[in-house]
């Protein structure tokens, strides 16, 4: 059985934003633990949610799933942040213009919009979050399979 | 109108220790730098020194501190209590 969509299309999405030219191959899912200054920057791909649609009545039910596909660009540097932080999700932005392939079947992701954070430290830190809707189709009994 | 002697609570014998400040100015600073987890995505530290306020300017930011051979730019001047000590926020300058 393949992995769930959710997991295929951030493996897709991992793959493209891997070895951009600023962060590399320094590309994370989900982080609990925090980042060590010597590992930025860096990106962090993970997809929090999920809101699927009915579109068949009977089962198993044919579901539209809005999956909601976030990067997150992690850096720190002496005095403003902001600049590489842009240029991150510049970076991202392209990476992700065209479509993934998820499956077998062609994926477009919309961009939703960006975040940026920062905090002061040894040296100032900040993130930037880029957020991005897929639009997937797949049952409820097999979900691992995209339509 | 009393003076305080703040040099008690300065003294290099204890915990304070020598900083250059602005280049050429030795004063006496306690200096912490505690963990800080910044956003919650980077382990970090947040670099901080106490000290006198009459040791340095009104307005010290941007100003060079060495410490531990380590220079710092304070970042931002917190007054603490009367005044007569400040607690300096500093990031790394390079």
């Amino acid at each position: 059985m393949a992995d769930h969509v959710r997991k295929q299309l951030r493996d897709a999405a991992t793959t493209r934003v891997t070895n951009l030219a600023t962060t590399g191959t320094r590309v994370h899912g989900f982080r609990v633990d925090p980042l060590q200054l010597t590992a930025l920057p860096a990106l962090s791909v993970w997809t929090p949610s999920e809101r699927p649609e009915a579109l068949t009545i009977h089962a198993p039910i044919n579901y539209q799933r809005d999956i909601e596909l976030r990067v997150t660009g992690i850096a720190a540097a002496v005095g403003d942040v902001d600049d590489a932080l842009d240029l991150i999700a510049k970076e991202v932005e392209i990476a992700l213009a065209t479509a993934l392939t998820v499956g077998g079947k062609s994926v477009q992701l919309e961009y939703l919009g960006t975040e940026q954070r920062y905090e002061r430290g040894d040296k100032t830190g900040g993130t930037v979050e880029l957020t991005f809707v897929a639009r997937m189709f797949a049952t409820g009994a097999a979900p691992d399979v995209p339509l | 109108m009393f003076t305080e002697d703040l040099s008690v609570f300065f003294d290099t014998d204890d915990f304070a220790e020598d900083a250059t400040y602005d280049t050429v100015n030795t004063i006496a600073v306690i200096f912490d730098r505690a963990y800080l987890e910044q956003l919650g995505m980077i382990a970090s530290a947040e670099p901080t020194a106490l000290t006198r306020a009459a040791d340095v300017a009104a307005d010290p930011t941007g100003k060079p501190l060495v410490i531990r051979g380590v220079t710092y730019t304070i970042r931002n001047i917190l007054p603490q209590d009367d005044g007569a000590v400040v607690l300096l926020h500093l990031e790394r300058a390079a």
